[in-house]
């Protein structure tokens, strides 16, 4: 009875094992292809499609460190923020996508 | 650190020395446009030091000393400042470098005494710099007149003739000038104000005469019998004789005003009238402080100016050779002629420098002068090439002349106060400047070229060069007073005589010739005349 079980779930074990597989690569790949935008030096603005630098004088919301360095990684506590504001229009510009 | 950043420091370096090399790039940029405003400031007033330049000062902000070519000070000119900031002071030094530069025509009309002591000095500093034949020149084109002086008189008989200006224009503006000095006379005081003065002036007689006329009509139906035209002198007199005696006794009161000061009635009672074109092509120093009490007297005296002045700037022709003229405490200048005068200063900016005039006017303030006209500060602000104002209540009017140059640093902050960095805002910057002007020290002002769309530089004036020895400054007194323009004490008087014999030979007329009513006032006529 337990060995039927066994081989009748196996299966959908298997199958579920793969989807996870499957859709955790996949969500992985995405969240890295958004965090490789990052090793670029400037981000468009969604709006307005300016030039953002990412590396400038920062003020870290978490430590209130003010620093010289990348906008998405607190060179003092490592916080990483998850948007900055365009300099041009004001808008927010994502630095992570969402899970 | 995250693998994001290590990978991003090996691909381009380090993310910090990135954003700092940012950041001293992005301070660069605004410093070049803090940069660029004093670079075309210093085109504009750091010329190189040269023959034909004139030195002004040094600019506080960027230490460079400020030096403009001559021909850039023909121009009209506007400086602001209260009394013992530098006005005067500035314009002396103008003068002494145009002066310097060859410039031989200028008036200043001072009202103070003040500016034309300072120039004196100025001008005999010039000439002991000269070779002698030069100084020569110079000397005998400075003219000195001094209204109310006990040695020389300028010839003033505002009712000679005047060319390209007809009588009855003529009569009306002096009838103006008298009836201005207060605000109560009459519009038939006014009239008949005119029509005196249009008859003397008709008969050839000097204003002087004007209280005698009033009081004894006879003159004016004598005159009939002479020459001229008969109809008006007649009108005239039977018009004297119909008014009610208060209204002709005011007007007397106020004509024998301001003929009391016996300088006054010499000067004016001469045989004939600077001519006033020549005035401004010489080095005339116009002395127009009166003394203690007798403020209404060169009230009229400075109108009457004026109006000579005004009169040669629109005869001259388009083009005509340059000359300055400069008005010191131009309100109290103003003042003489009311309104009227006002707008005729303001048709004469729009007009002078055409005619090869440039006027300076030196003021404490705008509003005392828009108590004169309400357009003229407008005027003024709008037609004035150059503006120097020294300190003075600063609103929105002088914001043109502040140089904002977006580089002003914020105040250090307080340890309690949260961080800020960074430059002022615009208007912020503004308003500091504006606090600044209100707080400049002497003899620093702030200095625009309007021509060229600048704002102004903050100038320490240069030190002007006053070294002339008193026995020069007497020696150019002397000359001055000498200048065929001016004349003699005795040659006035003889000239007033002469008037008084002629008036007395009009009104020479036996009693029983005479109707009752004119007795009396003949009588008294006679006993006023200055004879002997």
């Amino acid at each position: 009875m337990r060995l039927t079980l066994a081989l009748v779930t196996l299966p959908l074990f298997a199958a579920y094992g793969a989807y996870v597989l499957v859709t955790g690569y996949l969500r992985g790949m995405w969240r890295a292809g958004g965090r490789l935008r990052l090793l670029a030096l400037a981000l468009p603005c969604p709006s307005c499609g300016e030039a953002n630098p990412l590396d400038g004088r920062w003020k870290c919301r978490s430590c209130s460190a003010v620093y010289h360095g990348a906008v998405f990684e607190c060179g003092f506590c490592g916080a990483g923020a998850s948007f900055f504001a365009c300099r041009r229009c004001g808008i927010s510009i994502p630095l992570r996508r969402p899970s | 650190m995250s693998w994001l950043s290590k990978a991003r420091a090996a691909l381009h370096g380090p993310a910090s020395r990135r954003a700092a090399d940012g950041e001293a790039a992005e301070l660069a940029r605004y410093a070049d446009k803090a940069s660029e405003l004093e670079r075309r400031l210093r085109e504009q007033f750091a010329v190189p030091s040269a023959p034909g330049t004139v030195p002004l000062g040094r600019a506080r902000e960027w230490n460079w000393e400020a030096r403009m070519p001559a021909s850039k000070l023909a121009a009209h000119a506007l400086i602001v400042g209260p009394s013992g900031s530098g006005k005067s002071y500035f314009t002396a030094l103008l003068l002494q470098g145009l002066l310097a530069s060859g410039v031989r025509s200028f008036t200043v009309l001072d009202p103070k005494a003040e500016t034309v002591e300072l120039m004196k000095a100025v001008v005999a500093g010039a000439a002991a710099r000269l070779a002698p034949e030069r100084r020569r020149q110079l000397l005998g084109r400075v003219v000195l007149f001094d209204l109310f002086g006990t040695r020389a008189l300028p010839r003033l008989n505002v009712l000679a003739p005047v060319q390209g200006l007809d009588e009855e224009s003529h009569a009306f503006q002096i009838a103006l000038l008298f009836s201005d000095m207060s605000a109560d006379v009459g519009v038939r005081q006014e009239a008949i104000l005119y029509l005196v003065v249009l008859c003397l002036l008709k008969a050839g007689l000097p204003i002087t005469v004007l209280p005698t006329a009033l009081e004894a009509p006879l003159l004016l139906e004598r005159l009939a019998l002479r020459a001229g035209p008969a109809d008006l002198f007649r009108t005239t007199a039977s018009r004297l004789k119909k008014e009610g005696r208060e209204r002709i006794l005011g007007l007397m009161s106020r004509a024998e005003r301001v003929l009391r000061l016996r300088a006054t009635r010499l000067a004016l009672g001469a045989d004939g009238c600077i001519d006033f074109g020549e005035v401004l092509d010489l080095v005339s120093l116009v002395n127009l402080a009166p003394p203690q009490g007798a403020a209404d007297i060169s009230r009229v005296l400075s109108g009457l100016l004026w109006m000579g002045i005004s009169h040669a700037i629109r005869r001259r022709a388009n083009g005509a050779a340059r000359c300055h003229l400069v008005i010191d405490e131009a309100p109290t200048f103003l003042a003489a002629g009311g309104a009227r005068m006002a707008d005729s200063l303001e048709d004469l900016f729009r007009l002078a420098r055409s005619k090869g005039v440039n006027v300076t006017a030196l003021t404490q303030d705008l509003s005392s002068i828009a108590k004169v006209s309400s357009s003229l500060p407008e005027t003024l602000r709008t037609n004035m090439h150059l503006v120097a104002l020294f300190r003075c209540l600063a609103d929105a009017q002088w914001d043109f002349v502040l140089p904002v140059t977006g580089r002003r640093p914020k105040a250090e902050r307080a340890p309690w106060e949260e961080a800020r960095g960074g430059y002022l805002e615009r208007s912020a910057e503004v308003q500091l400047l504006r606090g600044e002007l209100q707080r400049l020290p002497d003899r620093e002002c702030y200095l625009a070229d309007r021509r060229t769309g600048l704002p102004g530089v903050r100038l320490r004036t240069a030190d002007l060069a006053l070294a002339a020895t008193r026995a020069e400054i007497a020696s150019l007194e002397e000359a001055a007073h000498r200048h065929p323009m001016l004349a003699s004490v005795p040659e006035l008087e003889r000239a007033a005589e002469a008037t008084a014999r002629r008036v007395a030979a009009l009104l020479d007329v036996g009693d029983h010739q005479l109707a009752e009513s004119d007795r009396a006032p003949v009588r008294r006529a006679r006993g006023k005349l200055d004879i002997g």
